[in-house]
């Protein structure tokens, strides 16, 4: 009920407010809540060479840094907007502009920087946070930006059985030994139709085994609970018990005689949905 | 002649004494050219087999130099460097594994990392967007936090962390990596830190946050909790990190504002104002003078000044450059322009 409420809460905002992508034909390469070097990537990454950046709404400059911070930044030149609706948005990588900011409040027709490489990144990219203060977290930003017309479904590429720490890769049909075992998948979401060839990861992941819901995660939110992030919107999942590399844990499920059946199902933001049945005869 | 322009009269002769012949302040002070280097000249070979006690980081390059201005190692950045008088860490853009090097580029120890390092006296805290560690120099993990906010101030000091946040909080975190003491100001439109300084005796913490009004906080640890025992509104707004720290003596704390540096005396809990427009790279107070020895810099370069706590300006100095540094021993001024380096005595006659 109250994924529900927060789902809601983010589409009546949506319809209050007039968001926009920040750059104008750019493209997705990294999504909300991806491995980003063994943490949760806390917003998107955009591409866009050279392109410029403006806000994704309506708001005030209240903070940026730039290549002489006092306090170096794995995200590099930055600017943060504080919006009316208590959302703040963070823009990094930005090219050095050498210029402090004098007018402060701006709008989505204004521009707020230029795409660059500044900070922990090669290639020239936009790395948009949205963060949420009157939450406290951090929201998925492609749960409230426009659609940007991706028709691919996610790809669910491997799944893995691991038992004793031994990991087999399921087929179709698969003979098990009763007992517990735990679930592994590779998952992609290839970010839109245009730019097929970047991985990132889907919306949301779930793993049904017996007809019951085993798992289910969706990348809406981030908030920090003792020190640690957690993904929120599906099971509350910390980084450490989601991802093994590239793959995503599933969780454990208890094998007894008989036959059965795994069902794993991904889908991304806009609808597209993938599934996967494997049979089990369990003897 | 008439009383008005009498009066008129005397208050030009009185305005042209003023001019002519300016109150003397009993001393004069200038800074001699002891010593200019190059770096883009400096090779290996010139290295001293002496130990150099200070660091520098200038423009592509860093490295270690004596009281003469010796240099005894010198090094290119490879993307920045973070360097403390022992030790150094030159990381990449885009690192892995971070290499802690002695004044001798001689390894010490190695930290895997995604994160972006500051070495702050024998610590070493790295940054990343999702997390924040502290290491001592032999690279023992003391803790490693998830972080939700953007950090915008650290100052570190032998037994705690402390983290400014955008979120408008900051927190002091003991080696154990306890948060023992979290604070947020509020009192303002927008919640923010800006900065956030503890004195070295950990007796007091400094705090500039918030937007509309922008907020000066003074908490004093009493009976081993931080209390706010005075808070002012500040006439400027940053909307940056605010170079902000304490005095090694603990009495006072340097900020900047647009106008200069602004003199925050803990005891009086008066703010004075020194200096002139520019961003403060550096501030040095000198204890037995009482005088204070600040650069600041503009788009064109920087602004050496020695100044009284009454802004009486002593010496002025102008230096062109994009990147600048300024170090002070004693008598003895360090200034770095790009590559050039400068060891400038000071004289009072």
């Amino acid at each position: 009920m109250k994924k529900l409420i927060i789902l809601i809460f983010l589409f009546s905002l949506n319809i209050l407010y007039a968001y926009q992508w920040p750059i104008a034909g750019g493209f997705l390469t990294a999504s909300f809540g991806e491995n980003n070097a063994d943490a949760f990537l806390k917003g998107i990454r955009i591409s866009g060479y050279g392109s410029i950046v403006s806000p994704f709404l309506e708001g005030e400059i209240i903070y940026y840094s730039g290549e002489d911070s006092p306090i170096p930044s794995v995200i590099g030149n930055t600017k943060v907007l504080h919006h009316e609706n208590g959302f703040r948005s963070i823009y990094g990588h930005l090219e050095n502009s050498y210029k402090e900011p004098v007018v402060f409040m701006i709008n989505e027709n204004n521009q707020l920087g230029i795409v660059g490489n500044s900070g922990r990144s090669y290639e020239k990219s936009l790395f948009l946070m949205i963060f949420d203060t009157k939450m406290n977290q951090y929201v998925n930003p492609q749960i409230i930006l426009p659609p940007s017309g991706d028709t691919n479904p996610p790809v669910i590429s491997k799944v893995y059985i691991r038992r004793n720490g031994e990991k087999t890769e399921l087929l179709p049909k698969n003979m098990q030994a009763p007992g517990k075992v735990e679930i592994l998948a590779e998952i992609i979401d290839y970010g839109g139709s245009t730019h097929n060839t970047i991985k990132t990861v889907p919306y949301s992941i779930s793993m049904f085994y017996l007809g019951n819901e085993i798992n289910l995660i969706k990348h809406d939110t981030l908030k920090e609970e003792r020190g640690e992030l957690i993904l929120q919107g599906g099971r509350p999942v910390t980084f450490d018990n989601l991802y093994e590399g590239n793959d995503f844990f599933l969780g454990e499920i208890n094998l007894s005689s008989g036959i059965a059946y795994l069902e794993i199902s991904a889908s991304d933001y806009y609808g597209n949905n993938s599934n996967r049945t494997f049979q089990l005869t369990i003897e | 002649m008439g009383k008005k322009s009498f009066f008129a009269t005397l208050f030009l002769i009185l305005l042209l004494i003023f001019f002519l012949f300016p109150q003397s302040t009993g001393k004069e002070h200038f800074l001699v050219p002891e010593r200019i280097i190059n770096l883009d000249k400096t090779s290996s070979d010139a290295y001293s087999d002496e130990l150099g006690q200070v660091s520098f980081a200038l423009d592509n390059y860093f490295g270690y130099f004596t009281d003469e201005l010796e240099v005894t190692y010198l090094e290119e950045k490879k993307y920045n460097v973070t360097i403390s008088d022992s030790t150094f860490i030159n990381y990449p853009k885009i690192p892995e594994i971070l290499d802690v090097q002695n004044m001798k580029g001689e390894g010490r120890s190695i930290i895997e990392t995604t994160g972006y390092p500051v070495i702050q006296g024998d610590r070493i805290a790295i940054l990343s967007d999702s997390f924040i560690s502290l290491y001592d120099l032999d690279g023992h993990l003391y803790w490693k936090k998830e972080i939700l906010s953007i950090v915008t101030s650290l100052a570190i000091t032998d037994d705690h962390v402390l983290i400014g946040y955008l979120d408008g909080y900051c927190e002091l975190i003991s080696m154990s990596g306890y948060t023992e003491f979290s604070f947020r100001p509020g009192g303002s439109r927008i919640e923010a830190v800006y900065s956030a300084a503890i004195s070295s005796d950990g007796q007091y913490i400094t705090v500039i946050s918030g937007l509309d009004p922008q907020r000066l906080i003074l908490l004093q640890n009493r009976k081993g909790e931080y209390k706010p025992v005075f808070h002012k509104e500040l006439e400027n707004e940053y909307r940056r990190s605010i170079n902000m720290y304490f005095s090694q003596d603990n009495t006072m704390v340097f900020f900047e504002n647009f106008e200069g540096v602004n003199l925050f005396d803990v005891n009086t809990k008066k703010v004075t104002n020194v200096g002139d427009s520019g961003n403060l790279k550096k501030i040095y107070k000198d204890v037995n003078r009482n005088l204070y020895s600040l650069l600041l810099s503009d788009n064109t370069g920087g602004i050496l000044k020695i100044l009284t706590p009454e802004n009486k300006i002593l010496l002025h100095k102008q230096f062109n450059g994009k990147t600048l540094l300024f170090k002070k021993r004693d008598d003895r001024y360090y200034i770095g322009s790009d590559n050039l380096l400068m060891y400038l005595k000071l004289v009072i006659r």
